[in-house]
C-alpha cells in the first residue's frame, strides 16, 4: 500500500526532483570551482553544498506533498483509501526523506569531485561535516512535520525555516560542539537528535494523519507539542553548555590528536582532537600560523 | 431488492455529534437492512454530510454507537475502508490527476478491483481518460468519481448529492449506473440527496433529516401509501435533449 502511494508521489514529483539534481550539477562545480581560490569557501563547500541541497528539498518537496490549494480537501480523498492518512503520511514522510537523502549524497559527491580538483583532500568533507549533516537531517525532519499540519503552503514557507531553525539550532550547536565522526556519534547528538527526530515524526503523525480525526485546531497543537517536547532536551543541554562553555585546550597534555589537515601555505588548517577529561570533544582551527 | 433486518449494513443508534458547541446530529437512529437502497433527505446543513463522514469512520461520534457492516467505523476502519464505496459531493481527487491516473492509484489498493468492469463503466458513461480533473465538467466529473467508487465492488456504496448539478444526460447516466447495481441487490446504497426526485427512483427508505434530528423513517411504502410509481422520463424528451446538445455543439 506505502508502495502504490511512493509510486503515486514519484510519479507527481519526478519532474522537480530530477530539475533539482540537474540543477544541483551545475551549480555545485560552478560555485566549487569559482570559490577555489579561497581556501575558506573551498573547504566548506561540501558541508555547505549538502546544506544547502537538504533545505532546498526541503523548501520543493515538503509545501508541494503536503500543501497547495487543494490539500485540504484532498485530506478526504486519502482518508478514504484502505492505507487511510496514515499510509499516505508515511510515503510523503519517505519520499522526503529519500528525495532529501539522494539531493544531499547527489551534492555532496559533486561537491568532493569539484574540492578534488581544487586541490582540497577530497574524503575531509565526510570527517569533519557529519555533525553540520546529522543536524540538516535533524532539520529535514522538523520541516516535514512543520509541512505536515501547515498545510496551506504559504503558511508553510513562512513559518517552517524560523520554526525549523529555532528547534534545530540548539542540536546544531550541540553537534558542532561534539565529537564529530560517524562511527563514534557522540551520545549528545544520538540522545537529543534522536528525542528531536522522534518528536517531529511523531508530530507529523498528529498533524497529517490525525487531522481530519482530531480537528485542524486540536491536531495542529497536538503536533506542535510534541515538536516542542522532542525538542526540550536539546534545549536543556545548551542551556548547561552556555552557563559552562568547556574550551579545549590543543595544548592540553591529555589532548588526543584524531585527524586534521593543512593547505599548502598553511593558509587554513582544520584538526579534530579530544581530551580524556572531556571525551567527544573536538576542536577546529580555521586559520593557522 | 433483498431485505434482511437481522444483519443490516448500517445501525446507528442515538448517535450525537457537534462541532465545538453547535449539535450536527442530535440523537440519530436508523437501519439500513442488506441489499436496499436508502436516501437520506433533508436540506442544505441538515447534517447529511457530517452523517456520511461518520460512516466513513473519519470522526468518533460524541455518544451513541454507529456500525457499519459488523463494525464500528471509527475504530476499524482499515478493515471497513476496502469495503466502502463513497461519492462526495465535490470531486475531492487532486486536481491534477485524469480518471487514468486515479483508477491507475486505486487498482493495486484493492484486492477486489475489477479492471474488467471499470473500463466497461468508462466506455458506457463515455468518461474522458485524459483530462485533468480541474478541467473535466462536474458531469464528468462525478461519473468518474463513481466509477471509481464502484471499481472495487463494494458491499456499500455511500453517495453525497451525486445528482446536484447535473445536466439531463449526465444524471439520467449516473442514474441507469446505480439502477443496474440496485437490481443485482449485492450492494446497499446510501444516497443523501435533496432531490426528491431522484430519491423516489431509487430508494426503497427514506430518512429524512432536519437540523441533525431523524423526524421520518422507514419503508417509502410505507411512509408514503398514496405514492405513485415516480414517473419515467419521457424517452423522446430524453433524446431530444441529446440531439439539441449536440447540435449546439456542432453549430459551434
Amino acid at each position: 500500500m506505502i508502495a502504490t502511494h511512493l509510486v503515486f508521489e514519484w510519479r507527481r514529483h519526478r519532474l522537480a526532483w530530477l530539475g533539482l539534481l540537474a540543477g544541483l550539477a551545475v551549480a555545485i562545480p560552478v560555485a566549487s570551482m569559482t570559490g577555489a581560490g579561497a581556501p575558506l569557501f573551498a573547504s566548506d563547500a561540501p558541508g555547505l553544498a549538502g546544506w544547502l541541497a537538504a533545505t532546498m528539498t526541503i523548501l520543493l518537496f515538503a509545501g508541494s506533498l503536503f500543501g497547495g490549494p487543494d490539500a485540504g480537501r484532498s485530506l478526504h480523498f486519502l482518508a478514504r483509501l484502505p492505507g487511510g492518512l496514515g499510509a499516505a503520511c508515511t510515503a510523503k514522510g519517505l519520499t522526503l526523506l529519500l528525495g532529501a537523502g539522494i539531493a544531499a549524497i547527489w551534492s555532496a559527491a559533486l561537491a568532493t569531485w569539484a574540492t578534488g580538483t581544487s586541490g582540497q583532500p577530497s574524503e575531509i568533507w565526510w570527517l569533519a561535516d557529519s555533525g553540520k549533516h546529522f543536524a540538516a537531517a535533524i532539520t529535514l525532519l522538523t520541516c516535514l512535520a512543520f509541512a505536515a499540519w501547515a498545510l496551506p503552503r504559504s503558511f508553510f514557507l513562512l513559518g517552517a525555516l524560523p520554526l525549523s531553525g529555532a528547534l534545530v539550532l540548539p542540536l546544531w550547536l550541540v553537534a558542532e560542539d561534539a565529537y564529530p565522526y560517524w562511527r563514534s556519534l557522540g551520545w549528545p547528538q544520538v540522545l537529543l537528535g534522536g528525542a528531536l527526530g522522534l518528536g517531529a515524526l511523531v508530530s507529523s503523525y498528529f498533524g497529517f494523519a490525525r487531522r481530519i480525526a482530531l480537528g485542524p485546531s486540536r491536531s495542529q497543537w497536538a503536533a506542535l507539542v510534541c515538536l516542542l517536547v522532542g525538542a526540550a532536551p536539546a534545549w536543556a543541554h545548551l542551556a548547561v553548555a552556555v552557563r559552562a562553555p568547556h574550551v579545549l585546550d590543543p595544548k592540553s597534555p591529555d589532548f588526543r590528536l584524531h585527524s586534521g589537515y593543512l593547505l599548502e601555505g598553511r593558509a587554513r588548517s582544520r584538526s579534530t582532537g579530544t581530551t580524556a577529561s572531556k571525551a567527544h570533544r573536538c576542536c577546529r582551527s580555521r586559520a593557522c600560523s | 431488492m433483498n431485505s434482511s433486518t437481522t444483519n443490516p449494513v448500517i445501525r446507528l443508534n442515538n448517535v450525537h455529534h457537534r462541532f465545538g458547541k453547535k449539535p450536527v446530529l442530535d440523537g440519530v437512529s436508523f437501519e439500513l437492512p442488506q441489499g436496499e437502497t436508502l436516501a437520506l433527505l433533508g436540506s442544505n446543513g441538515a447534517g447529511k454530510t457530517t452523517l456520511l463522514n461518520l460512516l466513513l469512520g473519519l470522526f468518533k461520534p460524541k455518544s451513541g454507537t454507529a456500525e457499519v457492516l459488523g463494525l464500528t467505523p471509527h475504530k476499524h476502519g482499515r478493515k471497513l475502508r476496502p469495503q466502502v464505496g463513497f461519492v462526495p459531493a465535490i470531486p475531492d481527487v487532486y486536481d491534477w490527476m485524469t480518471p487514468r491516473d486515479l483508477y491507475r492509484f486505486l487498482a493495486p489498493q484493492y484486492r477486489t478491483w475489477n479492471a474488467a468492469a471499470v473500463d466497461e463503466d468508462i466506455e458506457r458513461l463515455s468518461v474522458p481518460m485524459d483530462i485533468r480533473f480541474r478541467d473535466l465538467s462536474r458531469g464528468q466529473a462525478m461519473k468518474a468519481m463513481t466509477i471509481a467508487a464502484l471499481g472495487f465492488e463494494p458491499p456499500l456504496l455511500l453517495l453525497d448529492e451525486p445528482f446536484a448539478g447535473l445536466d439531463p444526460t449526465a444524471r439520467e447516466d449516473l442514474l441507469a449506473a446505480l439502477l443496474e447495481r440496485i437490481d443485482t441487490g449485492r450492494q446497499s446504497i446510501l444516497i443523501a440527496t435533496h432531490n426528491l426526485e431522484m430519491a423516489a427512483r431509487l430508494a426503497d427508505r427514506v430518512v429524512i433529516l432536519h437540523e441533525g434530528r431523524v423526524t421520518q423513517a422507514g419503508p417509502i411504502d410505507q411512509l408514503v401509501p398514496e405514492a405513485q410509481p415516480p414517473k419515467p422520463l419521457p424517452r423522446g424528451l430524453h433524446e431530444l435533449f441529446v440531439r439539441g446538445t449536440q447540435d449546439q455543439e456542432s453549430v459551434r
